[in-house]
């Protein structure tokens, strides 16, 4: 979490936000339609480094499933009923959905 | 459960649902004595899409955000339009070809702003609300409808 801003700055080369880099979030990833079937489940469960960004979650979920590679730039995440951008981030657990743009109607 | 069961307190009536649609009640669901034009629109499952002959469409949602976001594009068509009841449901599952994807009703005190409320309610749910398509062909093999993309995932059927 992010309740130790004061030690940011004392990590290993000085690095900013290494502390936090060491504390971990789980993020599950719902997955749906073409997304869904690409991976082969219904939903995916990442340790991701408390206060990463959407962006650095789409690049590991590329990375673990290289089929949604091709996909990932057009795919949409949302929480709690809205859309989140790239710019999102993460600082507890949280449960996401992953989808392709919309198809309905 | 009959659809106009589920008429909420603003009067709309919203949702996804396995079991076929009964537009008729959708149309009773959104009729009001103060509204002089009811205008619905309903979609049904086509036998062609760019040439190719349709079987079935597949339609999946996320289930919690597409009736979340339905309900707020029912809302916010109220206010827009100015309409006294609104309707938006839509189908899921896998349909044959003609039966009802989804119905879009509004009704106002005049035709005008329930002609305009509809399109704006079709054209929005096709931009926002979670819902995917896939189209199964005669042939057999099957494709993730993606709009604005090229891109298929084509796969074979056996």
């Amino acid at each position: 979490m992010t309740d130790n801003h004061s030690t940011n700055f004392s990590g290993v080369n000085g690095e900013i936000g290494s502390a936090v880099s060491t504390a971990h979030v789980r993020v599950t990833v719902r997955l749906f339609a073409m997304g869904r079937e690409l991976v082969g489940a219904n939903f995916v469960e990442l340790a991701v480094p408390a206060g990463c960004s959407l962006e650095f979650i789409k690049r590991t979920l590329t990375e673990r499933f290289p089929a949604l590679k091709p996909w990932m730039p057009r795919m949409l995440f949302a929480a709690d009923n809205q859309y989140l951008g790239s710019d999102h981030r993460f600082f507890a657990d949280r449960e996401l959905l992953c989808f392709p743009p919309a198809s309905g109607g | 459960m009959g659809i106009a069961e589920f008429l909420g307190k603003e009067g709309t009536v919203t949702g996804v649902q396995e079991a076929p649609i009964d537009v008729l009640s959708v149309l009773e669901a959104v009729r009001d004595p103060s509204a002089g034009a009811v205008v619905i629109f309903v979609g049904t499952v086509r036998d062609l899409s760019e040439g190719r002959a349709v079987s079935s469409l597949e339609f999946e949602a996320a289930p919690e955000m597409a009736r979340h976001q339905l309900d707020l594009l029912a809302l916010q068509a109220k206010e827009r339009f100015q309409l006294v009841r609104c309707g938006l449901v839509h189908r899921l599952g896998r349909l044959e070809v003609g039966e009802v994807i989804v119905v879009a009703a509004a009704s106002a005190p005049h035709r005008r702003a329930a002609f305009d409320a509809v399109e704006w309610l079709i054209d929005q749910l096709k931009r926002v609300v979670p819902i995917w398509k896939k189209e199964h062909y005669q042939e057999g093999s099957a494709r993730w409808v993606d709009p604005g993309c090229e891109m298929a995932s084509e796969e074979p059927k056996g």
